[in-house]
């Protein structure tokens, strides 16, 4: 089948999830087909220097590269409806991020085609094209079939990556310029204040991530600064930065960081499946929660049913005598 | 000119609390939905948040007779009402509900058909705010399917949102690229997600009393020219399974006689060589 891949480059993590997009489709190769000429992307990018990054480390084969002043939408969405009209593909990849969900749903729509957000994995049985990704919160796997072509998804987030072969055979490049074109007429002012660097708690070796159960913003900053002392990253669930204890981007899970550390130490969390899809990665979860019926209990290799108070001041009184003997 | 009244349309979701629900609950059988009838009803987290920044923006104009009008939507059953009277009671002027009869869990088009032909009928709205993602559903498409058939800009991943000059609106969301701030023209759908210290104010006893005598605007999909029919027909992807997903990690429970004797072991035991080596 022909297929597509498009990618937010004004995203400075366009190359992780584009290779999340090339590990899907070495993963899926039997339900895609096998051509790689089919390897074909359209890249959106507003800056020069990701320009030239581009054409190095993407894993595509032809690619159609497309400046913008800045990432929006409608904009996006009718540079596509113009360069696809002609000669639609069947399958339409988008990034596992917020762009690719919103595009592929709006996508589909003007293309008369289906969609699906946040994809896992997707198969054939005869004719039928299916799509498997989380529902319910994340409780349950559901699968779908898509009614009509083009079939569009965007992937779910945090997908395995296919590191970049830069020595890959050559690649066709085409380039077309859009930013001057004006984003569209609702839109008065439109401001960036860009990320700073990629969110800190996804490549922390050691996270601290707290739940409710710590009951205050006094003691979700006390917690912080234990977290500190210890050399950890500190995050939390959703309720924490809904009370306003802790800011957004410490925020943990399937609408927040994703994270994989070596060690992830979770206090009075219930580790309900948004909350988990965050911390799923870690290598070793360690979770101390009073109720012996929480979720989390059952989805950690460590656990403590108790008092997480007791139990994090302990282990960081242990931790200060021994660096202090 | 300038005095015309902004109108503001919330479209929110009940939705069964599904941290409520423990492991046996999700056991699949062969009927396809799972059952949460008996849960407890809560609004859908994003559409909390939706609901509470509204009442926050119409807070931000000085004169009342220049507050944007609030209304509030649901496509939904009877359990709904006790969310709509909350909101009459939270000051806003009307609410609706669609009476449905359909599986709407998975049917983000039908959801998305409904509310854009409320639009068009009860409008203009200069605002149409939504949720990103509900939680039985998941699916993550309503809002912007209903953009694209009013044919209105949407905005995802908001904030917040409050009156700019000359009848504008600034908006502020998050992106893949950090944080945006934009001033919009109406109309323009926002799609709230994450928005932080937005849970939904609680009603004063006094107003809940006056609220209780106001009505709720009870309107069939019929009566806004949505067939049943094509509302399940139109959908263009459709569950045909769901499974178990298995996190568990058969960990090791620390025991031990008191919580601080529970910590060393698992400090003497776990942790101690590994963050002494870091
Ligand atoms: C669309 C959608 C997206 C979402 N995305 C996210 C997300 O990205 N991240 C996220 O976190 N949530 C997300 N949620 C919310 C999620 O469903 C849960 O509501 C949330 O994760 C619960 O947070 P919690 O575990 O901190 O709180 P609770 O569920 O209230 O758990 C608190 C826990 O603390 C324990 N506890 C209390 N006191 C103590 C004590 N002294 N010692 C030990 N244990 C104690 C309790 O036993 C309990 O298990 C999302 C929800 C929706 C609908
Ligand atoms: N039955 C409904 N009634 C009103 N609004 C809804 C309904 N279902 C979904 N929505 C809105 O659409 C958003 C996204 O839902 P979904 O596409 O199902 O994930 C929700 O956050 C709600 O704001």
């Amino acid at each position: 089948m022909k297929y597509k891949a498009i990618i937010n480059a004004c995203s400075p993590a366009y190359k992780a999830r584009s290779e999340e997009i090339a590990y899907f489709i070495k993963a899926n190769r039997s339900v895609i087909g096998n051509a790689y000429e089919a390897d074909e992307a359209v890249v959106f990018y507003n800056d020069e220097h990701t320009g030239a990054e581009i054409e190095s480390c993407l894993p595509f084969k032809t690619i159609s590269m497309v400046k913008i002043k800045h990432y929006q939408p409608e904009l996006i969405l009718n540079i596509l409806e113009e360069s696809e009209c002609d000669s639609p593909a069947e399958i339409y990849i988008f990034s596992g991020d917020l762009a690719g969900n919103e595009l592929a749903a709006r996508f589909a729509w003007r293309f008369n085609g289906s969609s699906l957000v946040a994809v896992e994995n997707i198969t054939k049985e005869e004719d039928l094209f299916i799509g498997r990704k989380k529902v319910y919160s994340g409780n349950l796997h559901g699968s779908f079939l898509f009614r009509k072509k083009p079939y569009c998804f965007s992937l779910a987030r945090g997908l395995k990556r296919l590191e970049t072969d830069m020595d890959a055979e050559k690649k066709y490049l085409t380039f077309h310029d859009y930013s001057s074109t004006a984003p569209g007429a609702y839109l008065d002012n439109y401001m960036e204040s860009p990320k700073e660097e990629e969110n800190k708690l996804e490549s922390a070796s050691f996270v601290i991530a707290t739940g409710r159960g710590t009951g205050s913003s006094k003691e979700i900053s006390r917690l912080q600064n234990i977290a500190r002392e210890l050399g950890a990253e500190f995050g939390v669930s959703r309720p924490v930065v809904m009370n306003a204890w802790a800011p957004l981007d410490r925020l943990i899970g399937a609408s927040g960081a994703v994270i994989g550390p070596e060690v992830c130490l979770a206090l009075a969390v219930s580790g309900s499946p948004p909350f988990y899809y965050g911390i799923e990665k870690s290598k070793i979860i360690i979770a101390v929660n009073r109720d012996e019926h929480a979720p989390i209990l059952k989805a950690a290799d460590i656990v403590i049913i108790d008092d997480y108070k007791i139990v994090i001041d302990t282990l960081f009184k242990l931790l200060r005598d021994e660096k202090g003997a | 000119m300038g005095d015309k009244k902004m109108r503001v349309l919330i479209s929110f979701k009940v939705v069964p609390d599904l941290d409520l629900l423990r492991d046996k609950d999700w056991t699949i059988n062969n009927n396809l939905p799972v059952q949460t009838a008996y849960v407890k009803k809560v609004i859908n987290a994003y559409d909390e948040s939706a609901l509470e920044l509204a009442l926050k923006m119409v807070e931000r104009y000085k004169s009342d007779d220049q507050k944007p009008e609030l209304i509030a939507l649901t496509v939904g059953e009877t359990y709904a009402d006790i969310f709509l009277k909350k909101l009459l009671a939270l000051g806003f002027n009307k609410t609706y509900r669609v009476q449905n009869n359909l599986d709407l869990r998975f049917n983000p088009y039908a959801t998305a058909m409904i509310i854009s032909a409320f639009a068009k009928k009860y409008g203009p709205f200069d605002l149409i705010a939504m949720g990103m993602q509900s939680s039985d559903g998941d699916n993550a498409k309503t809002a912007l399917l209903t953009a694209e058939e009013l044919a209105w800009p949407c905005i995802t991943g908001v904030t917040g949102f409050e009156p700019a000059v000359a009848g504008l609106f600034a908006v502020s969301s998050i992106s893949d690229q950090g944080l945006v701030n934009q001033t919009v023209h109406p109309p323009c759908i926002l799609a709230v997600g994450n928005a932080p210290s937005s849970l939904l104010r609680v009603p004063t006893l006094r107003a809940i009393k006056t609220a209780a005598e106001k009505d709720i605007g009870l309107l069939s999909p019929e009566s806004l020219n949505c067939k049943p029919e094509t509302l399940a027909s139109g959908n263009d992807t459709e569950l045909r399974e769901l499974e178990a997903v298995n996190n568990t990690r058969d960990g090791i429970i620390i025991e031990g006689a008191t919580a601080e004797e529970k910590a060393r072991l698992l400090y003497e035991n776990h942790l101690k060589g590994w963050l002494n080596c870091r």
